[in-house]
């Protein structure tokens, strides 16, 4: 089971990995990597927007193991792209880690009402 | 809603700031008399709650209005179309909110009549009525149980059962002590939904602030890149209509920046202001006249600062 704790903790998460994508995003003279990486901020900040909102209409989400897997994934995808911020050679691997966040909270959001 | 007709119109005073305040019109003409000073004079706790609920209300329906385009952006690029996601904080919780500040404002507005000098012999007839409109205006604001907002409805319906248990005693600072915990609680958790966390608050990496600033970061990204250390990227290759309309696009990036750094200082204040707001009523409950009135003469500028905030943000 998850709670509104457990949802805050996930937007603290968020809020520092969308700094470190765009962190990179800044770094990189790639168009191809730009447009991922910001891609993939608008994709982070949609997800915590819809966070913010439920956290208004949230108790809890009884979900079970499924859903206590998805925030311990979320949790360290969020620590890796946080260790990552700004460091030009590991911009591919801050993009597949924000591919995987970004899979992965779309798991947690669909235990959300709205 | 048991004897239904206590919740009257947030408009239907008509003077200043107990318009702000949501306090009925017939509670005013109640407040004219006189009756003794008791402790520090609350009426500044009242002003400065009345300008803080519609500064917050005012802010959060901006934040809706500057966070759309973001929010469009986003319903563009998801696989389908949601009318929920086109708020950052949904009509109805802007609504939930303004009801529990009003209620605040209820709850102020009682202790200011009984502290104030000015209470009419009907003392406790007013603050019943006061407090039964504090409890309404908290069932009104249906607030979901278990969320962020947790304890908010609670506390502010606590705070009109204590007006009304303690109508009779006229003694504001019996009131203030009892009802203390639940003021802060309802103070503090607003607050925290906010988007703060702390005494004084300090801003979060979760919450409504939070959220405002990652979608304004990542939607408004290209332009940071482009304008970074306030130049223009790739400035001299540009013809002469390129450079002209990367300039005018230049102006109008910084304007977006003040605008959006001047939100985030005025939710900021406002949180201060709220929190501070806790503190007047702590020492208030505190009974000792000199703090008390320390505290309650600091809110002077709150008032002042929120009064401002609201101008700038209020719509129409």
């Amino acid at each position: 089971m998850a709670t509104i704790n457990d949802l805050q903790n996930l937007q603290d998460g968020l809020s520092a990995s969308i700094k470190s994508i765009l962190s990179s995003y800044d770094a990189t003279q790639d168009p191809a990597e730009s447009a991922t990486l910001l891609n993939q901020s608008h994709q982070l900040a949609a997800q915590m927007t819809q966070i913010e909102t439920n956290l208004f209409h949230q108790q809890t989400i009884q979900a079970g193991a499924t859903i206590d897997q998805a925030f311990a994934l979320a949790t360290g995808f969020t620590a890796q792209l946080t260790a990552a911020a700004g460091q030009l050679q590991k911009i591919s691997d801050t993009i597949a880690t924000a591919a995987k966040l970004i899979g992965v909270v779309s798991k947690i959001i669909g235990y959300l009402p709205l | 809603m048991g004897s239904a007709p206590r919740l009257l119109s947030l408009t239907a005073a008509k003077t200043s700031w107990f318009r702000g305040a949501g306090i009925p019109a017939v509670l005013i003409f109640l407040l004219a008399g006189c009756a003794a000073e008791v402790g520090g004079n609350a009426d500044e706790l009242a002003k400065a709650m009345a300008a803080n609920h519609q500064a917050v209300v005012a802010t959060l329906n901006r934040v809706n209005d500057e966070a759309r385009p973001f929010l469009i952006q986003q319903e563009v690029e998801a696989p389908a179309f949601s009318a929920d996601k086109l708020f950052l904080l949904a009509p109805a919780d802007v609504a939930a909110w303004d009801k529990i500040l009003a209620g605040l404002d209820n709850y102020c507005a009682a202790l200011g009549n009984l502290t104030s000098g000015k209470a009419s012999e009907k003392y406790e007839e007013v603050t019943e009525a006061f407090g039964c409109n504090v409890q309404a205006l908290a069932k009104a604001a249906k607030l979901n149980p278990g969320t962020v907002t947790e304890g908010v409805e609670a506390g502010v319906t606590e705070l009109g059962a204590i007006l009304i248990r303690r109508k009779a005693s006229a003694d504001a600072v019996a009131i203030a002590r009892e009802a203390d915990p639940h003021f802060q609680a309802v103070v503090h958790g607003l607050v925290e939904a906010l988007g703060f966390a702390g005494r004084p608050p300090e801003p979060a990496a979760h919450g409504l602030l939070a959220t405002y600033e990652a979608d304004f970061a990542a939607f408004t990204a290209e332009q940071g890149k482009k304008f970074r250390d306030n130049g223009i990227a790739d400035y001299e290759t540009m013809t002469p209509a390129g450079k002209k309309a990367a300039i005018g696009e230049f102006i109008a990036w910084q304007a977006t920046q003040r605008e959006h750094q001047a939100l985030l200082d005025a939710i900021k204040t406002l949180a201060a202001a709220l929190d501070k707001a806790a503190v007047a009523h702590g020492r208030l409950a505190g009974g000792s006249k000199e703090s008390a009135d320390a505290a309650l003469a600091a809110l002077k500028a709150d008032v002042q600062n929120a009064s401002a905030i609201y101008q700038t943000y209020r719509k129409g």
